[in-house]
């Protein structure tokens, strides 16, 4: 039994939900009457065809597939070429929470948008490369928070565990016993409690 | 925009992924009439594509399938809100033991209150059934080393009494040397700390 | 009484049982302590332990457990008082007792079955026959109703009957008993008439281990920090320390041979040597503890100019750049560390620093870090007793046990980091009050005041803290003095306690003359208190210190000089 919210994108992810909110640029190819209000700037009742906005991934995905698509996506920005020769160059030292949150995460959906699978080939090139300097930062005792800041969502999560891991090792490894410890929901409930007696 | 509301309830258990933030009524039932709207507006119109079909007039059918795909949106949010609240009541009931504190409990809806008695009475009636004697899963989460632990007291607890029969008072940072069995529970409620040497 | 087989009578006694532990703020007990849990772990005994600062904890500890336990261990405390007087426990409560402090309470000796002490009684202490200081109960009856009544007309008449109707026999017994009386009231002064310490709990508890083949390096080098502390502390001569840690060095030898290769990464390893008398060099650089050591201070006056160039030039005929002696002692050079100290031995005696060697333990562990004993002993002191405000003691506590057996790094470097603080501070006092003549001469005795507010002074509100500051001024004062019987005085130190119950604790200590640490103070400090009809609050186990309130202070020390 895994109390872990699973990684996979799975139905229920928190993280999956959030990511597939961000938006996405795209034109209408049809005329969608009623639903003039997905336009903020136009106070038309209908969106015309060749309307363009930035909808959420979600309501892309649905409307830009089939045999009638309503919308042609486009690559956000941060996933074209000019971002791409940037991670190419060294992805290391990029600060990829500024480009996105879910960088990793929302480029394995927007990657299909893409007919020559440059997207695709990026993003695992940027992972692998990122991921040695990754493995780095979470051997060194300091912690430096600035690392921590450029890592995107899915990094985030790999450090943070495999911080935890590596903790566990050690003290198992230092005195093989592991002591009991106080479970950390009722660590972090005290905490907060005692942050409101304050 | 359609589903912003559904997504607030998400990003509320994003914001605090180890605790209970109050079970938010408002914006769910919110989010239930954005649907009932949708899913009204969707039948209107799909009885008058249905009728003008023969007409070649605009069709409708990509303003329903936006409207379509807003309420299956609002689904898996409301799902993924509900669900994951679940998942950490779940581990709640571990980590707390059999009695949630009360400022947690004021979060809950009377329906996952429900959920959690449910759930507490399974687990107590499978832990009952295994072996001849029952078998309690709360203990021994981790491999023990030896059957008698020390610990120090973190907090002023009061009386204690052991399953031999002695009593013990457990002072604020006062010293015992226990049945691991015994304290493990305390240990996991912050009561005690386990001492290493 | 006495418990003579601690093997069977104590240890197998417990089996089985749950005890309570009472522990006494000190390094000593926290050593002794830890040696027994390690016992008790062996066997699976039950025990709570709480830590006892002073009588009022002891009370107190007592009265929250008692309903649910029967058996206390009382380490260091609790020996020197009358337990069952103090606590009235229920009959079948059993204490037994191992404490260092001096003397033991003649009732806890001569209690049948409810107290039993752990320690034997040392050959020198005087312990007066049952028969000359108890009598029959009947006897002390008869005695109360012959005194009590004094006063009322019928009673005298009566008494007068009596008197009458007394036989020649009756009057022989009672010369008897006043001649009994007045031979118990002499026996008792001298029995308790000084304050000492005996050998260290610890290592009785170490000898307790070694019998019951459960000893290894780590106790044993509990037994080594507890001696030292008591060495540092002025708690024993000098000979006995000799004695004692030729004892231990046989254990070492032994429990090095038993272990075998396997355990040689992980484990500690003990080595005895001589080691020079510099507080924690190894941790400092060689100039600051060089002039902040009590012994090369008081030897070298470094406090003076004169006493500053004499080191300087010390350093120089050592060949010791300056720049070296300034820097970490563990970064200095290879070659100039391994010859300090074989060049500061050969230098000594021209610098009037004989016996600046000392023999000692020397502590590796985990290939890197060297402690010495009292390296040791005097970063728990800091851990102990020097903390923050804000921290209270039993934190405190918890730290210098989790320091024991084996030292952990984040703690011992505060430690060391304080310990440094506090022996800057108290060079700083000694310099001061030799300056500004504030060691003061009351005819019997010396004594000094530290005033509130003086640098850091509520780290000397702690017993050992104070302890070790009086040694350092007795020392300053009498090579500084031109009295020639300077050494032959006893000092008394002062410093504030409580500031909002307005009391000092004060501390005396024997002159250097006497080379002994038996301490006369315990009982003139009482008397001097009734004389004066101050309020006191005694807390403490040992009598050679006092608490009063600050206003009394004058009078209190008026009214010891009469004594």
């Amino acid at each position: 039994m895994s109390l872990q919210p699973s990684y996979l994108p799975n139905y229920f992810s928190i993280d999956d939900i959030l990511a597939s909110q961000e938006r996405i640029p795209c034109t209408f190819s049809v005329n969608v009457q009623k639903l003039g209000n997905l336009n903020p700037s136009s106070e038309e009742t209908d969106l015309k065809a060749g309307t363009a906005l930035e909808l959420p991934l979600w309501l892309v995905q649905d409307l830009s597939t089939g045999r009638q698509p309503v919308v042609i996506p486009e690559l956000p920005k941060v996933y074209k070429e000019g971002y791409r020769e940037i991670l190419k160059a060294d992805a290391s030292a990029v600060d990829l929470h500024k480009f996105n949150l879910y960088y990793f995460e929302l480029g394995s959906y927007v990657r299909v948008f893409d007919r020559k699978s440059d997207v695709a080939d990026t993003l695992i090139h940027a992972f692998t490369n990122r991921f040695r300097q990754l493995m780095d930062v979470i051997d060194s005792t300091e912690h430096n928070p600035t690392d921590f800041q450029r890592m995107d969502s899915l990094e985030r999560r790999l450090f943070k565990e495999s911080k935890e891991s590596r903790m566990k090792l050690h003290t198992w490894l230092e005195h093989s016993t592991t002591p009991i410890e106080t479970a950390a929901m009722v660590l972090n409930h005290k905490k907060r409690k005692r942050g409101t007696d304050l | 925009m359609f589903g912003e509301k559904a997504v607030e309830l998400i990003k509320e258990l994003d914001r605090c992924p180890t605790s209970l933030p109050p079970y938010n009524t408002d914006l769910v039932s919110e989010v239930n009439n954005e649907m009932r709207h949708l899913i009204e507006s969707n039948q209107d119109d799909a009885r008058s594509e249905e009728e003008n079909r023969s007409l070649s007039g605009e069709s409708l059918l990509p303003t329903i399938k936006c409207r379509h795909s807003a309420v299956i949106r609002n689904i898996r949010c409301l799902l993924a809100y509900h669900y994951n609240r679940l998942r950490v009541l779940r581990t709640m009931r571990w980590q707390f033991g059999g009695v949630l504190p009360s400022d947690i409990k004021q979060n809950l809806s009377h329906l996952e209150v429900e959920w959690l008695t449910k759930y507490s009475n399974s687990l107590a009636q499978y832990m009952r059934s295994v072996g001849e004697e029952g078998i309690n899963l709360a203990t021994n989460l981790k491999p023990p080393k030896s059957l008698y632990i020390e610990v120090r007291c973190l907090v002023n607890y009061g009386k204690f009494e052991l399953n031999n029969g002695i009593v013990l008072l457990l002072k604020k940072n006062s010293r015992h040397f226990l049945p691991r069995s015994e304290c493990e529970e305390l240990i996991r409620q912050g009561v005690l700390e386990h001492l290493v040497s | 009484m006495y418990v003579e087989d601690l093997k069977n009578e104590f240890y197998g006694f417990l089996a089985g049982k749950r005890i309570f532990l009472m522990v006494h703020y000190d390094i000593d007990s926290i050593c002794c302590c830890k040696i027994l849990q390690s016992l008790l772990r062996h066997n699976h005994i039950l025990y709570s332990l709480a830590v006892i600062r002073g009588i009022e904890d002891f009370k107190t500890a007592f009265r929250e457990n008692c309903e649910d336990v029967k058996y206390f261990v009382l380490i260091n405390c609790g020996g020197t008082v009358d337990i069952v007087e103090l606590l009235e426990p229920e009959e079948d409560v059993i204490f037994f007792v191992l404490d260092s402090h001096r003397p033991i309470d003649l009732c806890n000796i001569y209690s049948n079955d409810q107290i039993r002490i752990l320690s034997p009684p040392e050959e020198e202490a005087e312990v007066p026959k049952f028969d000359s200081v108890f009598r029959e109960e009947s006897d002390e009856e008869d005695d109360v109703e012959s005194t009590s009544g004094a006063g009322s007309d019928d009673e005298l008449e009566g008494r007068a009957a009596k008197r009458r109707r007394l036989g020649e026999e009756e009057l022989v017994k009672r010369r008897e008993k006043r001649l009994w009386e007045d031979n118990r009231s002499k026996l008792l002064f001298e029995y308790s008439q000084f304050t000492y310490y005996a050998k260290a709990s610890s290592i009785f508890m170490f000898e307790l281990a070694w019998s019951l083949n459960k000893d290894d390096k780590d106790l044993l080098w509990l037994a080594i920090v507890a001696l030292t502390e008591q060495m540092l502390f002025g708690k024993l001569e000098d000979s006995k320390y000799n004695f004692e840690i030729a004892n231990l060095q046989a254990h070492a030898t032994r429990l090095h041979n038993r272990s075998n290769d396997s355990e040689v990464k992980a484990s500690l390893k003990i080595t005895f040597e001589k080691d020079l008398r510099l507080v924690l060099h190894r941790q400092w650089s060689v100039d600051n503890s060089l002039r902040y050591s009590a012994f090369t201070a008081c030897r070298m006056k470094l406090w003076s100019l004169k006493g500053d160039r004499r080191m300087q030039q010390l350093l120089a005929e050592m060949g010791l750049p300056l720049i070296q002696s300034k820097q970490a002692f563990s970064s200095m050079d290879l070659e100039l560390k391994k010859e300090f100290h074989g060049s500061i031995e050969k230098l000594s005696e021209k610098y009037n620093l004989e016996d600046i060697v000392y023999p000692t333990f020397i502590l590796q562990y985990s290939y890197r870090n060297n402690y010495s004993a009292a390296d040791i002993v005097y970063t728990l002191l800091a851990v102990l007793e020097t903390a923050p405000k804000s921290k209270n003691l039993e934190e405190c506590f918890n730290d210098a046990m989790e320091c024991l057996p084996r030292p952990k790094k984040e703690i011992l470097t505060v430690g060391v980091g304080r310990a440094q603080t506090l022996f800057k501070v108290m060079f700083k006092i000694v310099q001061s009050a030799l300056e500004m003549k504030q060691i003061i001469s009351a005819g019997p005795f010396v004594y000094y005041i530290i005033q509130e507010g003086f640098l850091e002074w509520y780290m000397f509100s702690n017993l050992h803290v104070l302890a070790l500051l009086a040694q350092f001024i007795l020392k300053a004062y009498v090579s500084m003095s031109r009295n020639r019987k300077a050494n032959q005085l006893p000092l008394i130190v002062s410093a504030p306690k409580n500031i909002e119950n307005g009391t000092c604790v004060i501390l005396g200590i024997p002159p250097l003359c006497e080379n002994s640490p038996k301490n006369f103070f315990g009982k003139a400090f009482e008397k001097a208190a009734e004389t004066i009809r101050s309020e006191t609050a005694c807390d403490f186990f040992d009598t050679s210190y006092f608490e009063i309130p600050v206003r009394d202070r004058v009078r209190f020390l008026d009214a010891l000089t009469v004594i």
